[in-house]
């Protein structure tokens, strides 16, 4: 499995890769700003997107939106410690799959992966 | 603007939910049990800011803040003494190997805009979804200065050093750690009636 993280923030990709529960097999790529997470999720195929959201180029919802109009098929799940209901709805209205709420842990992550059998 | 006792307690409460939620969040982070202050409250005029802080002006902080927008306008700031970042950012990534070729400084620096970043937005998110508005919070901006001088030039600049800003602070410390750091929301006065009018509503709908 490849998961492409979109976060602005390189300490949030590594606090994600750090709490990657170790019987999980995936490959995981990393994109810091709007067009490396473009061509990532355009060219390199990933089975799931995880968004930041607060990110200063365009929030990660708006840049879920863009991407579904570039026919991006990844289930998308967004990662953000703003888990205001306004957002959340938000999510659910452009057919995120979930969201997880930061700083994550392993036992997060773990059930982000038992929803993600339930998805597929 | 004046509070009076009911209108300060109602915000020391809406702050109270925030700044626990915050305080959930840093245990998380840095796996250490956060003991947290009951938030203060206080009407100050912007050119007295920093006197209600429990920081020397000419100290020198780190300070991670955000713009708030939307329903409420206004600013949050996490604050920490510069000598406690290290200890903070160790106990945030210590077991994390840093990538090749990443200065340390500049990661410190990134790692601790992710850590307010967190901190903000979770309080924030809480005290927003409590009274069912939206806060559009900005970017993180880090920066490395003593408190006067983030006062002055982060909270000035757009407005009258003469009007009143409500300031709900309070102090979370990581108790292994002996690291401390300040939350503090500053908000103008039409932000702050809006709040308690938002407050008023709520408490006549439960009722």
């Amino acid at each position: 499995m490849k998961i492409l993280l979109i976060d602005d923030s390189p300490t949030s990709v590594l606090l994600f890769k750090a709490n990657m529960p170790e019987d999980i097999e995936c490959e995981i790529i990393s994109a810091h700003k709007v067009a490396s997470a473009v061509e990532a999720a355009t060219e390199q195929d990933p089975d799931l997107i995880i968004f930041d959201y607060n990110m200063p180029e365009m929030n990660g919802l708006d840049l879920a939106e863009s991407l579904l109009k570039k026919e991006v098929k990844a289930p998308f799940v967004l990662c953000t410690a703003n888990v205001q209901q306004s957002v959340i709805d938000k999510a659910k209205a452009i057919n995120f799959k979930s969201v997880i709420e930061k700083p994550v842990n392993e036992k997060k992550i773990s059930q982000l992966f038992e929803d993600l059998k339930l998805w597929n | 603007m004046e509070l009076g006792a009911q209108e300060s307690d109602a915000l020391t409460e809406i702050a109270n939910i925030g700044v626990s939620k915050a305080a959930t969040q840093l245990s998380q982070l840095l796996k250490d049990v956060i003991h947290m202050e009951v938030p203060r409250i206080a009407v100050v005029p912007i050119n007295q800011l920093g006197e209600v802080l429990d920081i020397k002006p000419e100290e020198e902080v780190v300070c991670i803040y955000q713009d708030l927008d939307g329903h409420f306008n206004g600013k949050s700031f996490l604050v920490f003494h510069t000598s406690e970042c290290n200890q903070l950012v160790n106990a945030l990534i210590g077991t994390i190997d840093i990538p090749n070729g990443t200065e340390i400084k500049v990661f410190e620096h990134e790692a601790m805009t992710e850590i307010g970043n967190i901190i903000i937005s979770s309080c924030l998110s809480v005290i927003a979804n409590v009274l069912d508005v939206t806060i559009e919070l900005s970017v993180p901006n880090y920066i490395e200065s003593n408190i006067h001088d983030i006062v002055t030039r982060y909270i000035n600049v757009k407005d009258d050093p003469a009007d009143h800003l409500l300031v709900l602070r309070a102090r979370l410390t990581a108790a292994q750690r002996n690291v401390s750091g300040t939350i503090m929301i500053t908000l103008s006065g039409d932000t702050v009636e809006k709040m308690l009018s938002r407050i008023s509503d709520l408490t006549r709908e439960l009722h």
